[in-house]
């Protein structure tokens, strides 16, 4: 993975590693390991998630 | 892990602190002000513990990666430079490497998933997904969404509804769509660009609305 389909893939199914197929989760964690740019473009789409769906507490918390 | 900062020495009073940018709290903090710690931590703790739970998938193990991560950057406030980048960035940045740690200090547990999957395919939506929807409907700020989820097109708004409320994933989706994987995708990726230009529209007509959270790294990298 490099950061133009880890852009895309945050612009497709969010920042959320939980809801991606579990092999592009393990790339992006690998990727950012070694890049921040990388983690900079998954903070950024953090932040934008909590804009457009709340500020709330991790959804886990809210299901407990 | 709790943060206990023994001593204080403010050099600002609280009503200054409450207004400082964060570049200054933490430069106060490091001056041993606990209220500017404080403050700075009540700023960004949400968003912190979001980020490290993208990547953990685990709400105890985000909250203990955000108390850490507070913790490392009062420990190696020299780390930051103003200037040189944000401090909300770098305060990212800390908290990535330390999910990251943490995701890859797991022992893998195929059994458990399998199991969870089972349970998830037996019983429906997970109850996450009509959690998330019920306190959806609670929020004012849900409002807002719904709002601009009635003026995408019918197939992005549908994708998105079992993507997010239903917690189908690509596959599924394109299933119960009666499309293809690719297609749902691009219908994701259509769907989230028409749901905040909705969002950005809506706030510049009411003044106000879903914005992004003061302090957040939302500009990471600036």
């Amino acid at each position: 993975m490099d950061l133009d389909d880890l852009k895309e893939q945050l612009a497709t199914l969010g920042p959320d590693l939980s809801r991606w197929p579990k092999a592009d989760a393990d790339a992006a964690v690998e990727l950012m390991a070694g890049s921040v740019e990388a983690q900079d473009l998954f903070a950024a789409a953090t932040a934008e998630e909590m804009a457009i769906f709340g500020e709330d507490e991790t959804p886990s918390e809210s299901a407990a | 892990m709790y943060l206990n900062i023994e001593h204080s020495r403010p050099d600002l009073d609280t009503q200054d602190l409450r207004t400082a940018s964060d570049e200054d709290l933490f430069e106060a903090s490091c001056r041993g002000s606990q209220a500017a710690l404080r403050i700075l931590m009540d700023r960004h703790n949400r968003f912190i513990r979001r980020l490290a739970f993208n990547i953990l998938g685990d709400a105890q193990e985000a909250e203990d990666v955000a108390q850490e991560t507070f913790l490392s950057a009062w420990r190696h406030q020299a780390g930051w430079t103003r200037g040189a980048a944000k401090f909300t960035t770098w305060l990212s940045r800390i908290a990535i490497n330390k999910a990251i740690d943490q995701r890859r200090k797991r022992k893998p547990t195929p059994e458990r998933d399998e199991v969870v999957q089972a349970l998830a395919d037996a019983d429906g939506p997970r109850d996450f997904a009509a959690s998330q929807h019920a306190r959806l409907e609670e929020k004012d700020a849900s409002v807002a969404l719904k709002a601009a989820l009635a003026k995408i097109p019918h197939a992005q708004r549908e994708a998105l509804m079992l993507f997010y409320f239903q917690d189908f994933d690509v596959a599924r989706i394109a299933t119960t769509m009666d499309s293809t994987e690719q297609a749902v995708r691009s219908l994701l990726k259509r769907g989230r660009q028409a749901l905040r230009t909705q969002l950005q529209k809506q706030k510049k007509i009411c003044g106000h609305g879903p914005g992004r959270p003061e302090g957040t790294a939302g500009d990471a990298g600036a």
